[in-house]
């Protein structure tokens, strides 16, 4: 079940809840135009920090190689955009960005990130791995794309995308934590996790040599 | 003009000329960088101004007929007069060469902007840089200094900061928040000369009888020896003692009230910061004729704390045992390795400031314009410490259904106190993945806090600008 702005702006205001089964988005800065009456998601800005892939000697990025995250941090600059300056998108240019603001999902909610339509119109493509699980806590990374023909300026702090939060039905797994949950910027991530070593070996008892 | 003259002219316009073109060169680099703070664009363009008046008067001079009827050593002069200012431009340049956001926590940067901005009214700026040595510091310059080391005229310098503050921090553990508490002791100096605390200290009681032993002893060292370079270096060192210790007791002075000054603007963060980065990497014991022992700056910081922080409960228990330990660690005899560095606690001693200072500062607080409080201190403890153990980033708390901006200091308060709890609540809250060492949670914990301040930032520049909007 979606959440409608009105039980957004309940949650966020209640503080009889435990800080724990809370629901936090910090910081709302106007409260009027992110959570619209009548609406049904709450908007959230542009952070200011950028994650830039730049050119380097690393020939490829694989998820099964030991070394995937050594390799992710080698070939991406930060560049952190104060509220008030801008970062250029170029075209078919790809960037990890960041919300503003910092998410904090009690175990009985999960959420969606997706772009906004305005966004959209220009060319950009804003999230695509949008699940946001129960009891995480942290900022949402952004895949922002400029699938557009001109480049595009990104102000920090401008609302970019919006978030729709349902409720979760039933036991949402006991305490896990969300592997992204405490990020504070932008960031990759390793996607095989603990697969790795399974598909390592399935690979190594059918002779496949294509691994470091 | 001789052939010599002429020689000295051209080489010595050609050479101020690569110079002024060397610089301009190495600030075409800074395009396009993000600054972390405004003051540092002001500099450039001070520096820029500074070049063009060179660049005007070499292109002048170059085509002087005039200068025949000068002398070599007039020519000299009247050229000096201009290009003298050069190695301070290549000075300037070096304080903002570190000091984009790529090299500076820019989240930091703004809130110490504010500070200093509520501490010494809008005529003061800050840029923040690092440097690849471990420590902190802090220049001051002066608008009226940097007027005359760059000869420009009054006008060139208007809206320009009447006091620039550069504050360096280590460049390698530039986003350890917590430890920049230090910086609180940085933005201190200055009330030395603006409360004219000097003045207000007893008077020196300096024990002539020790002295003049230590300058005997000192003289008489290596007397007799076959090497004469050690025998004047005795007499150089027994003939400097008096003045020694009259000037590193002033300096002791000035260190000792700025970190008094610190716990009072940054309340117990400051006192936290000084034990984990000051004492417990450096030796207690050691001196230097410009810095006390930490040993003594403990000390009195606990002094202090205890004229401040009175309520029996203001701090938990953990801090509390923390506190304790690290108050009989400073109560400890102080063993400096130094005679003079003995004759400098001495003479504090028998002066009675190190009593006296922690009473003064305490007297002389109604007189800043900003600080924090006990009471600060509770409310941020209540209120921050339980977002932080839900990891919650402290930059706003929710209070009778509205969202109340924390206080910057607040939130470094706060982060030390849960930090000094073990952090139990927060590392649960982090997935495995971010917590396969200790340091990997001191570090997140860190960019946990910088982001906390971002969001705080982000709050009070949004509101600020909706005011003047409205």
């Amino acid at each position: 079940m979606i959440l409608s702005n009105d039980r957004i702006r309940s949650l966020l205001l209640d503080e009889s809840m435990p800080l724990d089964r809370r629901l936090v988005i910090s910081p709302i800065l106007n409260w009027d135009t992110q959570l619209k009456p009548g609406g049904s998601s709450i908007d959230v800005r542009l952070g200011q920090r950028f994650r830039v892939p730049r050119r380097t000697k690393i020939d490829r990025l694989d998820h099964l190689s030991d070394f995937y995250m050594e390799n992710v941090e080698q070939y991406k600059d930060v560049y952190h955009v104060l509220v008030g300056d801008y970062f250029v998108l170029h075209p078919r240019q790809f960037v990890l960005g960041n919300t503003l603001e910092w998410i904090h999902l009690p175990e009985t909610l999960a959420a969606y990130v997706i772009g906004r339509s305005s966004w959209g119109r220009d060319g950009l493509v804003i999230a695509t791995a949008t699940g946001v699980h129960p009891r995480y806590s942290g900022v949402l990374t952004l895949e922002i794309t400029n699938l557009g023909e001109i480049p595009v300026r990104l102000y920090p702090g401008l609302t970019i995308a919006q978030l729709f939060i349902h409720t979760v039905v039933g036991h949402a797994g006991g305490k896990a934590i969300p592997s992204f949950s405490g990020s504070t910027n932008p960031e990759n991530a390793d996607a095989a996790g603990d697969e790795k070593l399974i598909i390592k070996r399935i690979a190594k008892d059918r002779g496949f040599e294509h691994l470091d | 003009m001789s052939q010599q003259r002429e020689e000295l002219k051209r080489l010595k316009l050609e050479s101020a000329t690569e110079r002024c073109q060397a610089i301009e060169e190495s600030l075409k680099l800074f395009q396009g960088r993000i600054e972390s703070s405004p003051a540092t664009r002001k500099v450039i363009e001070l520096i820029l101004r500074a070049i063009g008046g060179i660049k005007n008067f070499i292109e002048t001079e170059s085509a002087n007929p005039d200068l025949v009827l000068l002398t070599d050593a007039e020519l000299e002069k009247r050229i000096h007069r201009v290009t003298r200012v050069i190695p301070a431009i290549h000075l300037l340049v070096g304080i903002v060469e570190h000091s984009d956001i790529t090299s500076v926590p820019a989240e930091l940067a703004a809130p110490l902007r504010t500070e200093i901005d509520n501490l010494y009214s809008s005529t003061a700026e800050l840029i923040i840089t690092s440097s690849p040595t471990l420590n902190y510091s802090i220049q001051r310059l002066a608008r009226a200094d940097l007027q005359e080391s760059l000869n420009l005229k009054r006008h060139h310098l208007k809206g320009f900061p009447k006091r620039l503050f550069v504050a360096s921090l280590p460049s390698i553990e530039y986003d350890q928040a917590l430890q920049h508490c230090i910086f609180a002791h940085e933005l201190s100096h200055p009330l030395w000369e603006d409360l004219k605390i000097q003045k207000s200290l007893p008077r020196l009681t300096l024990d002539n009888k020790r002295l003049l032993q230590l300058t005997e002893r000192l003289g008489k060292r290596n007397s007799g020896s076959k090497k004469k370079r050690d025998a004047f270096k005795a007499l150089e060192e027994a003939s400097r003692a008096p003045q020694r210790v009259s000037a590193a007791t002033l300096e002791w002075c000035k260190e000792l009230t700025s970190d008094l000054f610190a716990l009072a603007l940054f309340g117990p963060a400051f006192l936290f910061s000084v034990i984990y980065f000051t004492c417990s990497f450096n030796r207690l014991d050691s001196a230097s004729d410009s810095h006390p022992p930490p040993r003594l700056r403990l000390n009195l910081l606990f002094r202090f704390l205890d004229l401040l922080y009175t309520a029996k409960s203001v701090f938990s228990p953990k801090t509390r045992t923390f506190l304790n330990k690290w108050r009989l660690i400073g109560a400890q005899q102080i063993h400096v390795k130094e005679e003079v560095h003995e004759l400098v606690l001495d003479t504090l001693r028998k002066s009675e400031i190190s009593d006296r200072l922690p009473s003064l500062a305490f007297e002389l607080l109604p007189k800043l314009r900003s600080r924090y409080t006990q009471k600060d201190y509770k409310r941020d403890i209540k209120v921050l410490c339980p977002l932080i153990e839900a990891q919650i980033p402290p930059a706003e708390y929710l209070f009778k259904g509205e969202h109340v901006r924390a206080n910057f200091v607040g939130i470094l308060n706060a982060g030390w106190e849960s930090y000094l709890k073990g952090l139990k609540g927060y590392q649960a809250k982090l997935p495995q993945g971010r917590k396969t060492t200790p340091y990997e949670v001191k570090r997140n914990y860190n960019s946990f806090l910088l982001k906390a301040l971002e969001l705080n930032d982000a709050i009070r520049s949004w509101r600020a600008s909706l005011d003047t909007l409205q």
